[in-house]
């Protein structure tokens, strides 16, 4: 991949910033594994989503299903709405089938079906997606799959420092942080190497 | 969404376009959202609305002084079946070569198809104008010039160049032909960095003992110092502000000092720290409209034709 943008620097710091930000907000009882695990990640998800700003629909939906996640959820189809359609739409096909035996169904077809399958899938998966048309949907996608990365490489950042780091609390700062040791090319360790000349 | 006004020259067909861009915006949306996963949303209702507008609304419209009339009328003749080319170059108003973002898309699409079915089966739209507002697609030698085939024809133009900027993001994705494989390798995609998100904050849940990181002081300097090349003690001066009981407030005041310490070059609102603290009631925060957006061009404009380094440029 190619060189970072000083917004994807920009991004990352926000993001990083947010996100222990967050974590120190926490309520800190006594939490199990789990539920840690859930508090670290639905506090990365909103510091991406508050980073990322107002240029993309996905951080309005990621933010409304964090914070309500325990009362209705945002507006999305309801499940038994979707059931009843695909139980139609099945019957309908078995149908024609029963009743057409020739029907031949033509590559383009094929094509289209499966493009609409995944158009769903995608939907589900990029938050926000459900009031989205196609176009959009793709420049959603486009941009939570960047935004996304950036996480990712923060995270692993992160998660990385702690634990190469022993678990007491006051280090020294001379302590150098190893070198991101993953393999993956993340704009960070160029541009941090870059920079620090 | 926000449509920009039409020039004063036809303020009549304006008027009516503006009036029935909200209705189009809204229904188109609607649409959309209510057909899973259909494609053709766009061109729903707001086509029959749209002819019937435009239609009485664009034939007395004078043929105003365009730049490119005669350039119009040039390509215009040589493609369509019309008979008289005086009234035929009346080519949507505010009009424009080149695709815009999604936004006027639809308001555009709908003008178009009106304009067109008014001048009679003329299909060569494109003109150079102030006002960038309408979508506007060149239908080549030998395509069908039907009003509805040219909106689906730029529509699915849209997502193909979409789908160029999607295959050149996803690794893996160049070799691949066909829209159904490359949306099969965008889901895969998000799948597995959602499951590495997961990953790593179970990791991270797992390191700590407590979530709200209490050997993190050290960590916060060295890592921002270390992400943005900055002096690594500078960020820890900041550190020495105790930490550990740090409530609402407290939280506060230090993102106004991490605020002015990164001096304010990340333009979003620090004080939307406290919506997320847990309470009952989160209310949106607010966004800044300098978004740290990692993509710094205009999508429609780049389109496939950009080279891929430059738009690798904007990755990580």
């Amino acid at each position: 991949m190619g060189a970072p943008s000083s917004s994807t620097k920009a991004f990352k710091q926000g993001f990083l910033r947010s996100f222990l930000l967050s974590l120190r907000s926490c309520r800190n009882g006594a939490m199990g594994l789990q539920e840690r695990k859930r508090a670290v990640r639905s506090s990365a998800d909103i510091a991406m989503a508050t980073t990322r700003g107002s240029g993309a629909m996905w951080p309005q939906a990621l933010l409304a299903a964090a914070s309500s996640s325990s009362s209705l959820p945002w507006p999305r189809r309801l499940p038994a709405a979707a059931t009843v359609k695909t139980t139609t739409r099945r019957k309908n096909m078995a149908r024609r089938r029963c009743l057409q035996r020739r029907t031949t169904t033509s590559s383009g077809e094929i094509a289209r079906r499966l493009v609409r399958k995944r158009t769903k899938v995608l939907r589900g998966m990029v938050p926000g997606g459900e009031l989205l048309d196609g176009a959009s949907l793709l420049r959603e996608a486009m941009d939570y799959v960047v935004h996304l990365r950036a996480q990712v490489a923060v995270l692993r950042r992160v998660s990385n420092a702690m634990q190469h780091r022993p678990s007491s609390h006051h280090m020294t700062v001379a302590v150098a942080p190893p070198v991101p040791l993953k393999t993956e090319t993340t704009g960070k360790a160029q541009a941090s190497d870059g920079n620090q000349e | 969404m926000r449509h920009p006004s039409p020039p004063p020259e036809l303020p009549a067909a304006g008027g009516e376009i503006q009036a029935m861009a909200p209705a189009s915006a809204a229904g188109s949306s609607s649409t959309g959202g209510s057909t899973g996963g259909s494609f053709t949303a766009l061109l729903g209702l707001p086509t029959s609305q749209a002819i019937e507008l435009l239609l009485p609304g664009a034939a007395p419209a004078p043929a105003p002084a365009f730049p490119s009339d005669p350039h119009l009328v040039d390509r215009a003749a040589r493609f369509s079946a019309f008979a008289s080319p005086s009234p035929s170059p009346t080519p949507p108003p505010p009009a424009s070569a080149g695709k815009r973002k999604a936004d006027p898309a639809s308001k555009g699409k709908v003008a178009k198809k009106g304009k067109t079915t008014a001048a009679g089966g003329e299909e060569k739209d494109s003109g150079e104008d102030e006002k960038p507002a309408y979508v506007h697609v060149r239908a080549r030698r030998g395509q069908a010039t039907d009003s509805h085939s040219l909106a689906e024809r730029a529509r699915r133009e849209k997502i193909n160049a979409r789908m160029e900027l999607l295959k050149e993001l996803v690794p893996g994705c160049s070799k691949v032909s066909g829209t159904a494989l490359v949306l099969e390798e965008i889901i895969n995609h998000v799948q597995s960095l959602q499951r590495q998100v997961e990953y790593l904050s179970m990791r991270l849940a797992a390191v700590n003992p407590r979530v709200d990181f209490g050997g993190l002081d050290n960590l916060l300097g060295t890592e921002c110092g270390r992400i943005t090349g900055l002096n690594c003690k500078s960020g820890m001066d900041l550190e020495q502000v105790s930490w550990p009981d740090m409530g609402v407030h407290g939280a506060r005041n230090l993102a106004q000092l991490q605020q002015q310490f990164w001096h304010g070059d990340l333009a979003h609102p620090q004080q939307a720290a406290s919506p997320w603290e847990k309470r009952g009631d989160v209310q949106p925060p607010v966004f800044s409209n300098t978004s740290s957006s990692l993509f710094g061009y205009d999508l429609a404009s780049s389109g496939p034709q950009q080279p891929p380094t430059s738009k690798l440029k904007t990755e990580l």
